[in-house]
């Protein structure tokens, strides 16, 4: 729940602050939400399975935006799509991180 | 206090998620980059041109105007200047009446007449094709009116009926009919116009062949004949020269 309000109220505040990145970073930043909202996912099923750190879920939230967007932006340079690297790793982690959370939540309200 | 922890930080994850979400999507109009084929490319060139023409063109339009009014606004804080705003005025509207052609004009030009041919009247023993070939038909009158054009006549009559851009020149069995107006051969034309360059270009001879030479060759063999005058006069349009359907365009 907590994630869905952040996101929203996040999309108002951009929405109100009005600030438009330049059209040809566009795509690295494409892949840098791709990386942070794996991060929240992350965080998510952390917070499940009570074993979140704090730690590693900052370093984990902007490092693999930064290293995402890095390796987009590299790949741009070399010629070779390496963004669909982050775009399946990042994609595939997003569902897997979701079946995981689906599973606790259905669980946990089983056992209630 | 683990658990409220972990809020805080997904909550300012997602906020910022969102920031950068909302940032990517843009929700302004932006500019759409369209690539354009080589024919699209000219088309759009032509279309900048003539526009950039149409502007200029206004921009006289406009600054004739502007000092029009100029004039008289000069004029009209002097009531005895004010004969002279309505005079220009009533120049300008006789200059646009004869322009149309519901005023008659006068100026130097030429007069031409033109009737079947003798050879009508003289040998019986044409055939029908031949006989066809020696009258004078609407066409042959249309074809004139073309070529008077052309060579830049500036008003021109069939048998005193003006010719207007309205004006029909039909076939009706013996007569030919302009301005819902029957007439006969022989039909007198007269245009106002530069009488020289008239004359060479109605009875040329190279790659274009002129209407009148035409007419005069021994096929044809009408009559023909061509003066050149100082002073033509060309009567007003009579009839009725209302729209009924065509409307004025605004801003024009």
């Amino acid at each position: 729940m907590i994630a869905i309000l952040g996101l929203l109220i996040g999309v108002i505040a951009g929405i109100l602050w009005d600030v438009n990145i330049p059209e040809k970073f566009s795509p690295y930043i494409s892949v840098a939400i791709l990386a942070c909202l794996d991060s929240v996912f992350g965080a998510i099923r952390a917070n499940l399975s009570n074993n979140f750190q704090a730690d590693i879920f900052i370093s984990g939230f902007f490092g693999n935006a930064a290293l995402a967007a890095g390796l987009a932006y590299l790949g741009d340079k070399l010629g070779i799509p390496i963004y669909i690297a982050a775009v399946i790793v990042f994609g595939g982690r997003i569902f897997n991180n979701f079946a995981i959370i689906r599973r606790l939540l259905i669980e946990k309200a089983k056992s209630r | 206090m683990k658990g409220y922890e972990t809020k805080i930080f997904v909550f300012i994850a997602s906020f910022i998620v969102g920031i950068l979400i909302v940032m990517n999507i843009s929700f302004k109009p932006t500019e759409q980059t369209k690539f354009l084929t080589a024919e699209e490319y000219m088309d759009a060139i032509n279309e900048r041109s003539k526009l950039a023409n149409d502007i200029n063109l206004l921009r006289q339009q406009y600054a004739a105007n502007y000092s029009k009014y100029q004039q008289y606004m000069e004029n009209a804080s002097n009531p005895s200047d004010s004969l002279k705003i309505i005079e220009s005025m009533e120049k300008e509207l006789a200059r646009n009446r004869a322009l149309v052609g519901i005023e008659a004009v006068e100026g130097q030009g030429v007069s031409i007449t033109i009737d079947d041919s003798i050879e009508l009247h003289l040998n019986n023993q044409l055939s029908d094709f031949e006989t066809n070939s020696k009258i004078v038909h609407n066409t042959d009158i249309i074809e004139l009116l073309y070529q008077l054009n052309l060579a830049g006549a500036e008003a021109i009559s069939v048998n005193g009926m003006r010719i207007m851009s309205n004006s029909e020149v039909a076939c009706a069995g013996p007569f030919i009919v302009i301005n819902d107006v029957k007439l006969t051969a022989p039909f007198h034309i007269d245009a106002i116009g530069n009488s020289q360059s008239i004359k060479e270009y109605l009875y040329a001879q190279d790659s274009h062949i002129g209407i009148l030479s035409t007419l005069t060759n021994p096929f044809r063999n009408l009559y023909v004949d061509f003066q050149i005058q100082e002073r033509v006069k060309i009567p007003a349009y009579i009839g009725n020269y209302d729209f009924k359907y065509a409307k004025e365009v605004k801003n024009n």
